[in-house]
């Protein structure tokens, strides 16, 4: 961490400016913009008056990223580092059986984060990556589960749809078992089985059997 | 940085891991980070402190009935404010 004394000019500026400029430098922002930014700034102008120094310049911008700028890369890396390993720790907690919310599980991961981070990297590394798959393999397997699911669903549907029409054709035929001209129409000899369809069903659905035939 | 800053540094990257006054001290002890060594009550006064300005939270170990701190949102916030410094 950072208990570091900067001397430099952009060194004496407020922390609050230091941070900024270090979060520009490193989303990319071009020297002259910088330089236009921090000049720009009442809290700069105020340092400047103060030490009777110009204005922050090129040298002193190149200065900064190889002191100050790294030095707070280096704080950002330990910071990611750091919530990596609370985030393993707290899944370790939770894979015990621990209520995440609950302050067992709080207790734990503050005993796991101890055991990790005097841990070796590369054990701490392989372990991390071991969780991921885990994971990930509990999530193809939920995903798996859900296919099955939804597959048995439709064949429910299925089912129950082939039930109806089957229920819904048996109807119609009793229905129509009754009408002396599709009587006719289905013990006619003389037609073929592609000609009575196609009468039987004019005759029993009308224009709705002429939509239909349209349709195909 | 001040103790106060330091507790933050420390619990706020580690959230939601708690820990009792005496481990926190010995981390920040460790850490060489201060100018002298903390005691375990020096770190529970700043720690009652910070918890009255909500950036701290306490909570009773229902094993042993023993006291631990963790960073709370607003600590969180605050440290990634200040810049994410961090206690390794």
């Amino acid at each position: 961490m950072t208990t570091r004394c900067y001397r430099s000019k952009i060194g004496r500026l407020p922390f609050a400016v230091r941070n900024e400029l270090n979060e520009r430098i490193r989303d990319g922002a071009q020297g002259a913009d910088l330089l236009d930014w921090l000049n720009g700034l009442k809290e700069t102008k105020r340092i400047l008056r103060e030490t009777k120094s110009g204005p922050v310049n090129a040298q002193n911008l190149t200065d900064w990223r190889s002191t100050g700028y790294a030095d707070w890369l280096a704080d950002q890396g330990d910071a990611d580092r750091i919530r990596r390993l609370a985030e393993v720790s707290q899944t370790l907690a939770a894979a015990a059986g621990g209520n995440v919310a609950g302050v067992g599980c709080s207790i734990a991961t503050a005993k796991i984060m101890d055991a990790l981070e005097s841990a070796d990297d590369d054990k701490v590394s392989d372990l991390a990556t071991a969780l991921v798959k885990l994971r990930a393999s509990e999530n193809a397997a939920q995903k798996v589960a859900l296919a099955e699911e939804k597959n048995a669903i439709q064949k429910e549907q299925l089912s129950l749809s082939r039930a109806k029409f089957e229920r819904d054709t048996t109807r119609l035929f009793i229905k129509w078992a009754q009408n002396k001209d599709a009587l006719a129409l289905a013990t006619d000899r003389r037609l073929g089985s592609d000609e009575k369809t196609e009468r039987l069903g004019r005759l029993m659905f009308g224009d709705l059997w002429e939509s239909s035939e349209n349709g195909k | 940085m001040n103790l106060k800053q330091l507790i933050i540094a420390f619990l706020s990257p580690r959230y939601p891991a708690a820990y009792t006054e005496a481990a926190i001290a010995q981390r920040l002890n460790a850490s060489q980070m201060l100018d002298r060594r903390c005691t375990a009550e020096g770190v529970a006064d700043d720690l009652r402190a910070l918890h009255k300005m909500k950036m701290v939270d306490l909570q009773i170990d229902p094993m042993d009935n023993s006291a631990v701190w963790q960073a709370t949102e607003e600590g969180i916030k605050k440290w990634v404010l200040e810049g994410r410094v961090t206690v390794v």
